[in-house]
C-alpha cells in the first residue's frame, strides 16, 4: 500500500462519556461511563479501516460519535476538511450528505408502513434534490435489486435484499464516506458473501471511504486496508490489514485472533487458542494503568516489579519496530504469531 | 458409567437416532415440510455438527427430540426418536418427561430467554436437579454450588444467590450449561451455544463443553451456522438445506471432499481470517427457500451452477460417495468433487 494517499476522514482524540445519573428528583452525575476515550485514527480516500473488537468496546459509539448520531463529550473529526463537530444545526444537516451509515440489521432501521419507493425518495426530498422517472430505478439496479420491488414493502424482503435496500438508501445522495456497523452479522452465511463483493463493488465504482466496524474477523481481513483493535474505549493496537494479522504486538489482539474458529479442521488442530480468563470490566470502573490487564495472558506471565508497571501506568500507543504505522498500546509488546496466512 | 434408569433402556443400542424425522406445520398459505425426512445417530463421547441457514431446519429437529414442538400446529408425517432403543415418541408424555432435561438437555443460543428472571440461578439449577432426583433441598443446593464451580464461575456461593440480570452474557451461558449438566445427561443438544457470545468468550464457552465431554463422555449435538466452529470441534457433520440432510461424513470429509454442491457452495464463499485478499468472494447466487414453497426436485438447484434438467426431476436421494459414513444427496457429485480440487488445488 502507498502512503500517498489524501485524508478523508481524520479522528483527534474523541472522547465520549455518558453520565451516571443517581436520585430520584435531584438527579446527580455520580460517575461516567468511558465509552470512548481518546481514539485517534485517519482514513484515507478510498480506503477501509475496520474497527473491531467485542461488546462494550466502544466501537459503535465511536462511529456514532463521528456522525454525531450521538455528541462527542470532546475531540476532533474532520471529514474531508469540514470540521465536524464544529458545523451548527442546519450545516450539520447539509454534510450528512457527505457521510451515511448502513446499520446491522435493516429491518428495524426500514420503515414498515413505507413502500421501498417511499424510503429512497424520501433520502432525496430532505435533502432537496429532484427525484426523476429514473432515479429509483437506476439506484435499485445499482445494488443488485430488479426495478419490481420498488413498490413492495420491507417485510416482503429476504435479509439480504434488505441489506441491499439499506446500502441504496445510504449511496443514494453520493456520500464520500460511509460507516458500515456490521452490515452482514445478521445474514445467512451464503448471502454474506453477496453483500461483501457489493460493498466492494460500490466503493471501486463510487471512490467510497468506509469505516467499518465488525466483530468478525473473518470479514474484516477480506474488506480491510487498515485494522483498528478496541479494547474498553480506546485502540490498543492499529495496523496495515495483512500487519496487524501477520505480526500481532498487543496481547489482546493476539487472543482475539487466536480465538477466531478457521472453517479449516487440519489449521484447527495445529492451531493454539489463547483463552482469556473472566469479562470485559465495566467500563464505568475500567482498572487503573493498563485496561486489559485484569484478563492480559502475559501479565499473568510477568514479575511482581513488571506488573506493577502495568497497573500504574497507561501505556501509550506507540511505534512498534517497522515503521508503516503499526502502533500498539502494551508496555511489553511482542510480536506472536496467531495465525498463519 | 452404570446408571440407575426408572426406565429399561438397552445399552447396546445407539445413544440417539432419529429416523426418517418429518415435521409439517400446516398453516393456510399451505403446508411447511420443516423437517422431511431426516436420520441420524449419536454416540457416546461424540460431537455431531448439525450445519445450515435459518429455515434449513436444523433446530426444529433438536426441539422435536426435546418434545418442544406443540403438536397442532405441528404434524408428524413419519418418524422416530429413540434413546437407546426405546422410542420417545411413542412413550406416553409422563414417561417423556422423566428422561427429557435427564437423559438429554439443551442449551439455548439466548440464555436470558431461556432462564427465568424472577428466580435466583441456584434455586433454578436446584429446581432442576429436584425434577428428576429425590433429594433433599439442601443437596439440591450444594449440587447447584458445585455445579457452578464446574463450568468455571468464580466465587458460586454468591452468583448462587444473584438473579440472571446480574450474570454477564458469558456467565448466563455457563448458567444454563450448568443447569443442562445438572442431571449428568448423556446427549446435550446445543443450539447455536455461542453465537450471541463474543469470540474470547465463545473460545471460553467451547473449551469448557469439550472438558464435560471428556470427562463424562457425554453425547453432543451442535446446532450451528458457524463453519470455524464446527471444524474446531465436530466429529461428524450434517448438512441440511430447505428440512433435508443434503451432506454427512466425517469433518474431514465435509470440509476437503464435499461433494455436495451446496457445501461445496458454502466452504468457497467464505472469507478465512488466514488468506491474504483474496480477489472476490465466490458467493452462492439467489437466497435460500422458503419452506412453504420449497424448488420441484433438488431443493437446491435454482441457486446451483452444476444444475442440470435431471435435478429439478426428482428429489436425489441420499448416497454413498466416497468413504463408508460419507453420503450425499446430488447428482453432480462427481463434478462437485472435480471443481473442490481445484478449489483446493489454488
Amino acid at each position: 500500500m502507498t502512503r500517498a494517499e489524501v485524508p478523508m476522514l481524520e479522528v483527534a482524540n474523541l472522547v465520549k462519556h455518558f453520565p451516571i445519573r443517581s436520585g430520584i428528583f435531584i438527579k446527580r452525575t455520580v460517575g461516567q461511563v468511558q465509552a470512548v476515550d481518546g481514539v485517534s485514527f485517519t482514513v484515507y480516500k478510498g480506503q477501509t479501516v475496520a474497527l473491531v473488537g467485542e461488546s462494550g468496546c466502544g466501537k459503535s459509539t465511536t462511529a456514532r460519535a463521528i456522525l454525531r448520531l450521538t455528541e462527542p463529550t470532546s475531540g476532533r473529526v474532520v471529514l474531508d476538511g469540514v470540521e465536524v463537530l464544529k458545523l451548527g444545526k442546519e450545516n450539520l444537516r447539509r454534510a450528512r450528505r457527505d457521510m451515511q451509515i448502513i446499520f446491522q440489521d435493516p429491518y428495524a432501521s426500514l420503515n414498515p408502513r413505507m413502500t421501498i419507493r417511499q424510503i429512497l425518495s424520501e433520502k432525496y426530498q430532505l435533502m432537496g434534490t429532484p427525484v426523476t422517472r429514473s432515479t429509483i430505478s437506476d439506484l435499485l439496479d445499482t445494488v443488485g435489486l430488479a426495478e419490481e420491488y420498488a413498490d413492495r414493502y420491507p417485510h416482503e424482503f429476504s435479509g439480504g435484499q434488505r441489506q441491499r435496500v439499506g446500502i441504496a438508501r445510504a449511496i443514494a445522495l453520493n456520500p464520500k464516506f460511509v460507516v458500515l456497523d456490521e452490515p452482514v452479522s445478521a445474514l445467512d452465511v451464503s448471502i454474506q458473501a453477496q453483500i461483501v463483493n457489493l460493498l466492494e463493488d460500490l466503493q471501486d465504482e463510487l471512490g467510497l471511504t468506509y469505516l467499518f466496524i465488525a466483530h468478525d474477523l473473518s470479514v474484516v481481513r477480506h474488506i480491510s486496508d487498515r485494522v483498528a483493535v478496541m479494547y474498553l474505549g480506546g485502540i490498543v493496537e492499529i495496523a496495515d490489514r495483512d500487519d496487524l494479522f501477520d505480526r500481532p504486538y498487543h496481547p489482546y489482539t493476539q487472543a482475539l485472533i487466536s480465538a477466531v474458529p478457521i472453517p479449516d479442521p487440519r489449521v484447527e488442530r495445529a492451531r493454539e487458542t489463547i483463552v482469556l480468563r473472566g469479562d470485559v470490566p465495566n467500563p464505568a470502573n475500567p482498572p487503573s494503568g493498563c485496561r486489559f490487564r485484569t484478563r492480559c495472558w502475559k501479565f499473568e506471565q510477568l514479575t511482581e516489579a513488571e506488573r506493577m508497571v502495568c497497573v500504574e501506568h497507561r501505556p501509550a500507543l506507540a511505534e512498534v519496530p517497522g515503521g508503516t504505522g503499526h502502533r500498539a498500546a502494551c508496555h511489553y509488546a511482542a510480536v506472536r504469531e496467531v495465525v498463519r496466512a | 458409567m452404570v446408571r440407575a434408569h426408572d426406565i429399561d433402556l438397552d445399552t447396546s443400542a445407539p445413544l440417539l437416532e432419529v429416523r426418517d424425522l418429518r415435521v409439517h406445520f400446516v398453516t393456510d398459505r399451505g403446508t411447511v415440510k420443516a423437517v422431511d425426512g431426516v436420520s441420524w445417530m449419536v454416540g457416546e463421547g461424540e460431537t455431531l455438527a448439525i450445519v445450515g441457514e435459518s429455515g434449513s431446519g436444523k433446530s426444529v429437529s433438536a426441539m422435536t427430540i426435546l418434545g418442544l414442538i406443540q403438536s397442532p400446529p405441528a404434524v408428524f408425517p413419519t418418524g422416530d426418536i429413540m434413546l437407546r432403543g426405546r422410542s420417545l415418541m411413542k412413550m406416553p408424555e409422563k414417561q417423556q418427561r422423566r428422561l427429557r432435561g435427564k437423559e438429554i438437555a439443551m442449551i439455548f443460543q439466548d440464555p436470558l430467554t431461556a432462564l427465568n428472571p424472577v428466580f435466583r440461578i441456584g434455586d433454578q439449577i436446584a429446581e432442576m436437579v429436584r425434577t428428576h432426583q429425590k433429594v433433599s433441598r439442601a443437596v439440591a443446593r450444594r449440587r447447584a454450588l458445585d455445579l457452578l464451580g464446574e463450568v468455571g464461575i468464580p466465587n458460586p456461593p454468591v452468583r448462587l444467590n444473584q438473579y440472571p440480570h446480574e450474570f454477564s452474557g458469558g456467565m448466563r451461558q455457563r448458567a444454563m450449561i450448568a443447569m443442562a449438566l445438572a442431571n449428568d445427561p448423556q446427549v446435550l443438544l446445543a443450539d447455536e451455544p455461542t453465537t450471541a457470545l463474543d469470540v474470547t468468550v465463545q473460545a471460553q464457552i467451547m473449551a469448557l463443553l469439550e472438558k464435560l465431554q471428556q470427562d463424562r463422555n457425554t453425547a453432543i449435538v451442535l446446532i450451528t451456522h458457524d463453519l470455524g466452529v464446527v471444524a474446531s470441534h465436530a466429529d461428524r457433520i450434517n448438512v441440511m438445506y430447505a428440512g433435508r440432510i443434503v451432506e454427512t461424513g466425517s469433518t474431514d470429509e465435509i470440509f476437503y471432499q464435499p461433494r455436495h454442491a451446496y457445501t461445496f457452495g458454502l466452504l468457497s464463499s467464505l472469507a478465512r481470517m488466514d488468506h491474504r485478499r483474496q480477489e472476490r468472494l465466490t458467493p452462492i447466487k439467489g437466497v435460500p427457500p422458503s419452506l412453504a414453497n420449497v424448488p420441484k426436485g433438488c431443493p437446491f438447484h435454482p441457486r446451483c451452477r452444476f444444475a442440470t434438467d435431471e435435478c429439478v426431476a426428482a428429489v436425489p436421494p441420499l448416497e454413498p460417495v466416497a468413504g463408508a459414513g460419507h453420503l450425499a444427496a446430488c447428482v453432480h457429485s462427481d463434478r462437485v468433487g472435480m471443481a473442490n480440487d481445484e478449489r483446493l488445488a489454488l
